[in-house]
């Protein structure tokens, strides 16, 4: 008796479990991921979301369907979308998120909120600014695969390779949060029928302030993470430049004075290959001079840069996290006072290694 | 001693590694680190070294009780405080791993609503999990140890998945060390305090154990893993996040499995979530496995029946349990009975029941 009552529970627990312990499923055909979003500026309270998705033709090319809807909230102008697509749109696939540039004057911060507490978003989603509006360049279709994914591989492939620092949505959220220091993103922009990285936007908070300078993208990068294989193009004199390749670089942090006004010391280390000349010869004393031009270019460059940081009150560099892990009771609201007015010394070291198979 | 356990549901000492180490090792791991960081920021990982070293001491106390008293919890409450109140003491201690089991379960529960499942119902749930619960404990101790042995072993693997966030982190952001005061230091072991408990259960399942004396090594290295574990964990999370950043995120070491993206799988922290049912269940099982046998020992009642009863508490509780904030709030309480009763309670019992030992030496 004793037994067949407990099998009766067993089942009856089992049973409401199946019964009422479902969830509804998703199948992989029956819904439609979107590789991309694009968020553009339609007045102070609205935004307008433009979703790009791949679809898988039977012939086995890909194609792109894009979806927009404005709304106050962007979770809601993904429900505006599900009502103009046949199948159920999720975003577990999400790739690439853009930000057209006048919105990101008005500042993302609540837009990136939404990416963030998404359980379903990758950490390593990128974000980028857009040049004009982020529908344009999502509705158009690059290369052969679909736009995000498009978007997401130009993106990896400049970070891996080019000028762009590495930054996804974990360390954009890092740099966001911290009192220390103000995140960037990549800058997209259009040229003609293609797409390309532009250059970098800096903010302050959540808002844009201003992009970076062509010239000191690479010494941005110099001086934020380490350099694996770069390019820099040094000037001699007008019309005369050198293509130095394969960079790698280091750099090094000195804080003095650090209890009063502290006082940063920048050492940079360069590597790189001397690839392409235009007049000029490579012998052992103008290899010399080479690399004390490139020191001497360098070293203006951060120079400038920093000091254009220091105008807009914005530290991408983080030289506040750099100074507060070597201060004892550090204060933060001191250190963003004294930051415009701190000195920051750079100090270039150069060396080239190898020229080539020629003199 | 009133019964002696047979030798056939002992298990040997080794095991008591395991099941110290399985218990404390469970759904605190996935959030601890901000409860550290809010008061002592990048310093957090020195509070891990002191909390693990005070829990060393802790189970130090613990064995000299027990290999005194040849006993457990409830024969060390009725030497030091008689019959009548160290039966009361016995069963508020019970409550306590109750409620400490009721927060196991639902805050795994809450992990898969928010993170898998979000339309997925509380109780069905529930319902299945006690289900394995109530399976393995009336399958006896043995059956229990061997759960824990398991929660160990199987999950082992993510261990190496604490490594992958290296690559996006900065070691510098734990600069300077001892940036912190005493105090804050003291305030911080307080939040490292539910996910260090555990080890206190050596209270109950102690005559269980073959040689029970001899396993006291076992147990300390069961607390140097977790330790150890808890020490890479933390460090990790405090290089790979900014402070204020931590400071908003509820479960960062499921954050931290975010980042890491296989070929075949592209969210990993839903491998993560699933694995953490083998994690947490035996620490489920070892919390009723202790309560319904207290219940037996106090009320003279079968394991059984007493077992049916507390799992339909926890069930009716858990379910009553809905939103985040309350959630929340039924975890900080428990939090803090829990800190109390182990940082507190425990080297007072020991104190009293010393005391007591040598007054009636003296008679």
């Amino acid at each position: 008796m004793m037994k067949k009552a407990k099998a009766a529970a067993v089942i009856l627990i089992l049973f409401c479990a199946f019964g009422f312990g479902r969830v509804p499923k998703l199948i992989l055909d029956d819904i439609n991921m979107e590789s991309a979003v694009g968020y553009d500026y339609v007045n102070k309270y609205i935004i307008k979301a433009t979703s790009v998705l791949p679809i898988y033709k039977p012939d086995k090319s890909v194609g792109n369907e894009t979806f927009t809807a404005s709304d106050e909230l962007s979770k809601e102008t993904l429900k505006k979308i599900n009502m103009a697509s046949s199948r159920q749109m999720v975003n577990g696939k999400l790739e690439v998120a853009l930000y057209s540039k006048e919105l990101a004057k008005q500042g993302i911060g609540d837009l990136i909120d939404t990416l963030q507490r998404d359980p379903s978003i990758s950490e390593r989603l990128f974000l980028a600014v857009t040049d004009e509006e982020a529908e344009r360049i999502l509705s158009k279709r690059y290369g052969d695969r679909d736009t995000g994914i498009y978007l997401s591989m130009l993106i990896e492939q400049n970070m891996d390779v080019g000028l762009v620092p590495t930054y996804n949505l974990h360390q954009f959220l890092n740099t966001y949060y911290s009192k220390l220091s103000d995140p960037f993103l990549p800058l997209i922009g259009q040229k003609g029928k293609d797409i390309h990285i532009k250059g970098i936007a800096l903010f302050k908070g959540d808002r844009y302030v201003k992009s970076l300078r062509q010239d000191h993208q690479f010494i941005f990068k110099a001086l934020l993470q380490k350099v694996k294989q770069g390019t820099y193009k040094l000037r001699l004199r007008k019309h005369h430049f050198i293509a130095i390749e394969n960079i790698h670089t280091k750099h090094n942090f000195h804080v003095e004075n650090k209890k009063n006004k502290p006082e940063i010391t920048i050492q940079l280390k360069v590597n790189g290959i001397i690839r392409e000349t235009r007049g000029k010869k490579t012998n052992k004393k103008a290899v010399e001079h080479i690399k004390k031009l490139m020191e001497k270019q360098l070293e203006t460059q951060g120079t400038e840069m920093i000091r254009s940081f220091q105008k807009l009150h914005i530290d991408p560099l983080g030289l506040g996290t750099q100074v507060r892990s070597r201060v004892r009771n550090f204060q933060d609201q001191k250190w963003l006072n004294q930051y415009p007015h701190i000195k920051v010394n750079l100090k270039a070291h150069v060396d080239i290694l190898e020229k080539g198979v020629v003199d | 001693m009133k019964t002696e356990i047979k030798p056939e549901f002992l298990v040997s000492p080794f095991l008591v590694s395991f099941l110290v180490h399985g218990t404390q090792y469970g759904v605190g791991v996935l959030s601890f680190q901000r409860e550290l960081a809010e008061f002592v920021g990048h310093d957090a990982w020195i509070s891990i070294i002191i909390t693990g070293f005070i829990i060393h001491i802790l189970i130090w106390m613990i064995y000299t009780m027990l290999n005194n008293d040849k006993g457990d919890l409830f024969t060390i409450h009725q030497r030091t405080f008689g019959k009548w109140i160290g039966n009361l003491f016995s069963l508020l201690f019970i409550l306590y791993v109750l409620t400490m089991a009721i927060t196991v379960l639902r805050s795994y529960i809450e992990i898969v609503q928010v993170w898998m499942f979000p339309l997925l119902k509380t109780w069905p749930f529930a319902l299945v999990l006690l289900l394995i619960v109530y399976y393995v404990v009336t399958s006896g101790f043995r059956a229990v140890t061997g759960i824990c042995f398991l929660a160990v072993v199987f999950p082992a693997y993510l261990i190496l998945t604490f490594f992958v966030p290296i690559e996006f982190s900065n070691f510098r952001n734990l600069l300077p060390i001892f940036d912190h005061s005493i105090y804050d230091m003291v305030k911080s072991i307080k939040g490292a305090s539910l996910s260090f408990s555990g080890f206190e259960y050596l209270l109950f399942y102690y005559p269980f154990i073959k040689n029970p004396a001899s396993s006291q090594k076992y147990a300390h290295y069961g607390n140097l893993f977790t330790t150890l574990l808890y020490l890479l964990i933390m460090i990790v999370t405090l290089a790979f996040f900014d402070q204020e950043y931590l400071k908003i995120v509820i479960w960062p070491t499921l954050m931290m499995w975010k980042i890491i993206k296989l070929p075949f799988v592209e969210r990993f922290e839903i491998i993560g979530v699933t694995t953490w049912a083998v994690v947490m269940m035996p620490i489920i099982c070892l919390m009723f496995w202790s309560a319904s046998r207290g219940i037996k020992k106090l009320f003279k009642v079968k394991q059984k029946k007493a077992l049916v009863v507390l799992l339909f508490i926890c069930f009716t509780i858990s379910c009553f349990l809905t939103e985040r904030e309350t959630i929340q709030q039924y975890n900080q309480w428990t939090s803090e009975i829990g800190f109390y009763i182990l940082f507190c309670y425990l080297p007072v019992l020991f104190v009293c029941y010393h005391i007591r030992f040598k007054m009636g030496k003296k008679i």
